[in-house]
């Protein structure tokens, strides 16, 4: 059996005011076409396929044209979730109806995960959906009290347990911050994480190690494409790169060959994009004069880190040589270092400042029989 | 100020009481939320309305709190608690509301408040609380606005406040007053040197005016009147004018030299006149006192003769004293003759006691040898008793001796006993078992024998067969007409049968040898029996013979039987012999260690036995011989019993003997002594009288001479001599050498008078020249005393010059300092071209930290594009103000705060808020605000910035602070974990945490 992973399309986003459906209706194009090259089976969608809850028009259709074109143009049958970005009741919208035409979505989250099975050349493969769920959704549905999400995870493991059948081959499609590990910093060290995709106020990371007997489990919610510890856990990333952060990431989607159990073989294979995001950095002039330095296509999203300075009209002259500029910063905005700046601002006392206030007004540095003085009314000063 | 729980009651939409408690919030967000008019902003309503008595937002005031949905009764209040550096505070405010009465007049009850501080006390004075709050908070309402809350709607606020705004805040926030003191400090300073350099300068010419006078200098007096006079010049003048007196001085001084030269001139005439006329004067005394000492020579004449007669009476004082000498020696030999007569009587007194004494000692001697005799013969008789001792001691020991022989002997005797039943015994073994032998062997012979019949009876039959078998085998060949070998015969009637045994001639053979044998065996067993018996005849035991005993099987078995009857006659004999052993026990155990026979045994018993008769004799003769002696003894001394007592009578008698001896020694000797003395006594006496005759004639000579030597001398008799040893003489003496001496001086001195006057005589111009000498002493002194005044002035000068210069220097050096430090407070106090005191240079430095963390945020939220900074004043290198103004890289240009979008504005004020809070968090000192409050405003923001927010938010480090913020955003509700949810109902609205 072969299995297509993909997750986090994000459709209808906007990204810097340019609205990114045009792009993504290109690597959908392509996306159906691989589907038909390599004659894929399944196509699992790991959450986040609109961006918002209320999604746009342009969206919608996009959507509602690649589902129809693949389920009638294909034998491919679509295994999608709800993620965190969509709205669970709206996306899965007409799931029963669109079951008999091989569509499965699954939007809200319910204690006994939905199970789907199909039969290969060895044997049965059984599908289990979680679709992102919150922590109060989840005490609710249980009736218990969790003290966080990897407790509720291992309990809807255990409740579900008794439904899989582990001589079969299962795999469990998932949305939601999975690591092996419990702790924030091993899992940044673990994992490939851009700053928007924290939740506030608490790292509620939830630990995969409950449900590491399934075969393979596709997940979604990282947009970078990688394994969690283990092969046969992934993240399958988002198409496309949706921020600057990652620019860097090779975005990609996910294939599975499912043998006989405990036979897989897992492969990425890129997709042709419309545009590239690149981060390009150099002086102003030197871009613009001769832009096909810095990046191929002048049509690619840039942002630009210019080392000048300052740059007077930096946007315009940009936008006169390439399409889609989503932004520049300049030299002087460089990453100042917080703590340093703080500790050196403020731990200055009287006669500190009052040096530096000298050396301002005086261009001097403050000589000795100018720093007694001082030094004698700071003596009195504290008295 | 981190809010701990907050108590409504009545107040806003909350008709009944509601208590929120911040407490277990563990995260440093929390999310307000709930439908539009629940009353999410009145709960910031209510936190302000208790610190401050007023709303958060402009519109409201807090007349307008009380709850409608809540009767009259209710009251309306907020309790609020929080803490504010570890420490806990409450504070309760009720608003005014309008009370109707009975009456139907309204009054209105106007707000109170009541502040329960960390130490228990309580105030709730309304003037003194709100200072009270004011104080610990270090804001007023206003700032407490622009810092803690971003009302909805109002954010903008401290984005667009002017300088001056922005200074009163962030003067309270970083507690710059220290640097105000700073700069007083360095004004009080500056303005203390100048003092001083003015009050120095002043120092200076009072001093040179003092010294003006003395002077008389009109250059320098122009020179100090002038309204600034110079000092540099006032000091030249004075050092001129100090130098012109120093001339001055020295032509004094040559002048009071000269004076000086002429007036000594004169004092020494006037001496040497005065001293001649003193000589003069003196002679004439002189030569009056010689007349004096003349008329008192008589006196002195007779003295000396007096001297002369004491010495020669003292030159005879030897001889008299000689003379009464011996007189004295005499009257000591007179007593010493006395005495030793005395003692000589004595002496012979005792003499004759001694005597009488001796003679009774001798007496007793004749006793004494009696003793001596008896001495010997008791010792031989101690003697014999200690020899009887003895042999009674030997007697015992023979006895001793004499029982163990016995025992010995005894010993002997059983053992010899023994090893003669030992061999009785051993021999009865023999013979028992020699007779077991033939028992055994007769038995064998038994067996044997009957084997042997058999054997023969065998034999006999199977050569019969042998034969039968032969004449079988004849027979077979045996034919009819054939004749039999045996007999001739030719007819066979009966021809033998050939037996079923089958025997060979081998066979035979074999029976035979067999049988043959058996025979020789039978034979050698007999033989051996018949050794046996022999022997056991030959000990004497079998009375039958030897013979007879095999012819048969019967006999065979009665002399088994007979054998075996001595066989139990031997054992029984052996039982006794057994029992006598069992006796003889000791004697065998003795034996068993040594291997003793018979024979030794025997032979020590004879010695034994004669060792004992010995031993028997000596016993009798030692008792013999002790009677004996014993007898003696008694017959001697029936009275002494033992030796001791003789020894003891020995040694008495020794003892009484040895005293008799020393006591006459003793008595011989002491009768030696004194004859001795006695002798020498008498002597003496003898002596001292020759000595005391001797004597008396001596002191005749003697005093003879004396008479004549004092009548030679001039005394007529003793008592002459003896007054004139009464004379003082010392005293005269001295007299009279006074008296010569003074007259030897008076006349020398007036020689040397003599020689010094000359011819000079007596002067009467002394008056004139004493005249000339004072005047010229006058001239000098006034000259001197001109000197002096005028070194004085000089001195003073000088003094005062120095002074000055010092003074001058020490102006100089403050000048120096004084400068500086006045360019110090000029700077500081903005009196400098830049118009930029200190104070606001420190604020701006935190502004522009402030700015620079801001941007930090900024920066993230709006990817790069906005950069908070200072406006710059024109012309100006460095900005003193605080506004702000942004920077748009886009363009890169800078334009107001105030063309931002609503969105845009949102994010720069959040932004600035958040970095206020940070620098003020990690600032020691000043106001403590870890708390912040949003009211909306995300809902401005599109997703993008949305999410570029909520990561800011999401970067804030918890540092203790509590982050409150009121939104409907959906995003927000998924993203923020803690949440205060606030719903409204018919009946007013209910709020309640929803904690992670």
């Amino acid at each position: 059996m072969k299995i297509l992973h993909t997750a986090d399309w994000h459709l209808g986003k906007t990204l810097a005011g340019y609205s990114l459906i045009n792009d993504q209706a290109f690597i959908l194009h392509n996306l159906k076409k691989l589907l038909k090259e390599e004659n894929i089976d399944i196509l699992i969608i790991a959450g986040d396929i609109y961006d918002k809850s209320v999604p746009s028009i342009e969206a919608i259709r996009l959507l509602d044209n690649f589902l129809y074109e693949v389920t009638t143009e294909t034998n491919v049958k679509v295994l999608a979730i709800a993620g965190n970005h969509d709205s669970a009741a709206r996306l899965a919208f007409g799931n029963r109806l669109y079951q008999s035409q091989g569509l499965h979505i699954i939007g809200e989250f319910e204690s006994t995960l939905p199970k789907l099975t199909f039969a290969d050349d060895f044997g049965s493969v059984n599908f289990f959906f979680l679709p992102y769920f919150s922590l109060e959704k989840a005490m609710h549905v249980f009736d218990l009290k969790f003290k966080n999400l990897s407790e509720a995870f291992t309990a809807i493991i255990n409740h579900n347990k008794p439904n899989i059948k582990t001589n079969e081959r299962n795999i469990l499609i998932a949305h939601g911050f999975f690591s092996y590990f419990q702790q924030v910093k091993n899992a940044f060290s673990e994992l490939d994480v851009i700053d928007s995709e924290l939740p506030i106020g608490g790292m509620d990371i939830i630990d995969i190690g409950p449900a590491e007997f399934f075969d393979y489990i596709a997940l979604g919610h990282l947009h970078c494409a990688q394994k969690v510890a283990k092969d046969h856990i992934r993240y399958a990333g988002s198409l496309l790169k949706y921020s600057i952060a990652e620019a860097a990431q090779n975005k990609s989607v996910t294939i599975i060959e499912l043998k006989e159990k405990g036979n897989l073989k897992v492969k990425t294979q890129q997709l042709a994009t419309l545009h590239d995001l690149c981060v390009i950095s150099g002086f102003i002039d030197d871009i613009t004069q001769n832009p096909q330095k810095y990046v191929h296509n002048p049509a690619d999203y840039i942002f630009a880190k210019l080392k000048d300075n300052n740059v007077v009209d930096g946007m315009f002259r940009l936008r006169q040589v390439f399409d889609n500029v989503l932004g520049l910063s300049v030299a002087a905005n460089e990453d100042i270092n917080f703590d340093a700046v703080i500790n050196k601002e403020l731990k200055q006392d009287i006669s500190g400042m009052f040096k530096m206030f000298f050396k301002e007004l005086t261009n001097n540095k403050l000589d000795d029989e100018y720093l007694t003085i001082v030094n004698d009314v700071i003596k009195d000063l504290n008295k | 100020m981190i809010p701990l729980s907050l108590t409504l009651s009545a107040f806003g939409p909350f008709a009944k009481e509601v208590t929120l408690d911040f407490k277990n919030i563990k995260n440093n967000i929390f999310l307000i939320t709930g439908p539009t008019g629940s009353g999410k902003t009145t709960l910031f309503d209510a936190i302000s309305f208790a610190l401050f008595g007023k709303a958060s937002g402009l519109s409201r005031t807090p007349d307008d709190f009380k709850s409608d949905f809540a009767d009259e009764k209710t009251p309306c209040f907020v309790e609020f608690e929080f803490a504010l550096k570890d420490k806990i505070f409450k504070i309760k405010r009720f608003a005014p509301y309008v009370k109707t009465t009975n009456k139907n007049t309204s009054r209105v009850i106007s707000s109170k408040a009541i502040l329960t501080l960390d130490s228990g006390e309580v105030i709730d004075n309304l003037k003194a609380v709100n200072a009270k709050i004011e104080e610990l908070l270090g804001v007023n309402e206003r700032q407490f606005k622009q810092i803690v809350m971003l009302p909805q709607g109002e954010f903008k606020r401290l984005l667009e406040a002017k300088s001056d705004e922005k200074q009163i805040i962030f003067r309270r926030i970083f507690s710059t007053e220290q640097i105000d003191e700073f700069t007083n400090i360095l004004k009080l300073k500056s303005k203390e040197l100048t003092d001083y350099t003015t009050s120095a300068k002043n120092t200076i010419f009072a001093l040179l005016q003092s010294v003006l006078g003395s002077l008389a200098d009109a250059e320098l007096e122009a020179e100090l009147r002038k309204s600034e006079p110079s000092i540099q010049k006032s000091l030249e003048l004075l050092g001129a004018s100090i130098k012109v007196q120093q001339g001055k001085l020295l032509e004094l001084e040559s002048v009071r030299t000269n004076l000086e030269s002429s007036c000594k001139e004169l004092t020494l005439e006037l001496e040497s006149t005065e001293r001649l006329n003193s000589k003069i004067q003196e002679r004439a005394a002189l030569l009056s006192q010689l007349e004096l000492l003349k008329q008192s020579e008589d006196v002195i004449e007779k003295a000396k003769s007096d001297v002369i007669k004491y010495r020669a009476a003292k030159d005879l004082q030897p001889q008299e004293r000689l003379l009464s000498d011996k007189q004295t020696q005499l009257e000591q030999l007179k007593t010493v003759l006395l005495k030793e007569t005395q003692q000589n009587s004595a002496l012979s007194l005792e003499l004759d006691a001694l005597k009488s004494e001796l003679a009774v000692q001798v007496q007793k001697s004749e006793q004494i040898k009696l003793y001596e005799q008896t001495i010997p013969r008791l010792e031989a008789l101690v003697d014999d008793f200690k020899i009887c001792d003895d042999l009674k001691v030997e007697l015992a020991e023979i006895k001793i001796q004499k029982a163990k022989s016995k025992e010995k002997l005894n010993l002997i005797i059983l053992s010899e006993q023994w090893l003669e039943i030992k061999a009785q015994i051993d021999t009865l073994k023999l013979q028992e078992s020699s007779i077991t032998q033939i028992k055994n062997l007769l038995q064998t012979f038994k067996k044997l024998h009957q084997k042997h019949q058999m054997q023969k009876e065998n034999y006999s039959a199977d050569y019969k067969l042998f034969l039968e078998q032969q004449a079988g085998f004849l027979a077979q060949t045996l034919n009819d007409a054939a004749p039999c070998p045996v007999c001739g015969s030719t007819e066979h009637p009966k021809i033998a049968v050939l037996p079923a045994k089958h025997l060979t001639q081998q066979m035979l053979e074999a029976l035979k040898t067999a049988l043959e044998e058996t025979a020789q065996n039978l034979h050698q067993i007999q033989l051996k029996l018949q050794e046996l018996f022999n022997a056991l005849h030959s000990a004497g035991m079998f009375s039958f013979e030897f013979s007879d005993i095999f012819a048969n099987e019967e006999q065979i078995n009665l002399t088994h039987q007979k054998l075996t009857l001595n066989c139990h006659g031997l054992e029984l004999k052996e039982q006794e012999i057994k029992q006598q052993v069992n006796v003889l026990f000791p004697a065998e155990n003795l034996l068993k260690n040594k291997e003793f026979n018979l024979e030794i045994v025997r032979a020590k018993h004879e010695e034994q036995v004669k060792t004992d008769t010995r031993l028997e004799l000596q016993v009798e003769a030692l008792t013999a011989d002790l009677k004996a002696k014993e007898e003696r003894n008694k017959s001697l001394y029936p009275q002494v019993s033992s030796a001791e007592e003789i020894v003891n009578q020995i040694s008495k008698l020794k003892a009484e003997i040895n005293a008799h001896e020393a006591a006459l020694k003793e008595l011989a000797g002491l009768l030696e002594e004194k004859q001795a003395a006695f002798l020498k006594s008498e002597s003496l006496i003898k002596l001292h009288n020759q000595n005391i005759t001797e004597l008396l004639a001596q002191i005749e000579s003697e005093s003879v001479k004396f008479k004549a030597a004092y009548q030679s001398v001039g005394f007529a008799s003793l008592e002459e001599y003896k007054t004139a040893l009464v004379l003082n003489c010392t005293a005269i003496e001295a007299e009279i050498a006074e008296y010569e001496s003074k007259k030897r001086e008076v006349l020398t001195k007036l020689s040397v008078l003599k020689e010094d006057i000359g011819a000079n005589t007596f002067s009467k111009d002394l008056n004139m020249l004493k005249a000339k000498c004072k005047e010229s002493s006058d001239a000098l002194a006034t000259c001197q005393k001109e000197c002096i005044d005028l070194s004085a002035t000089i001195e003073i000068c000088l003094r005062t010059k120095n002074k000055v210069k010092t003074v001058w220097q020490q102006i100089e050096k403050n000048n120096n300092l004084c400068y500086k430090t006045n360019e110090l407070y000029r700077l500081a106090s903005g009196q400098n071209s830049a118009k930029l005191s200190f104070e606001r240079f420190v604020l701006s430095s935190y502004f522009d930290l402030i700015i620079e963390i801001a941007n930090l945020k900024l920066r993230e939220m709006t990817m790069a594009r906005y950069k908070l900074q200072r406006k710059l004043e024109k012309n100006k290198r460095h900005s003193s103000g605080l506004d702000l103004e942004i920077m748009d890289s886009f363009t890169g240009k800078p334009r107001d705060v105030s063309t931002l979008s609503g969105g845009e504005s949102f994010k720069a004020a959040l932004v600035l808020a958040l970095a206020l809070s940070e620098v003020i968090a990690n600032f020691s000192g000043g106001t403590h605000i870890d708390t912040m409050f949003i009211d909306e405003g995300f809902g401005t923001l599109d997703e993008e910035a949305l999410d570029c927010a909520i990561g800011v938010l999401m970067q804030l480090k918890n540092t203790g602070r509590m982050i409150g913020i009121i939104s409907h955003v959906s995003e927000l509700k998924d993203r923020i974990k803690d949440k205060l949810i606030v719903s409204a109902t018919q009946n007013g609205s209910y709020a309640h945490f929803l904690l992670s």
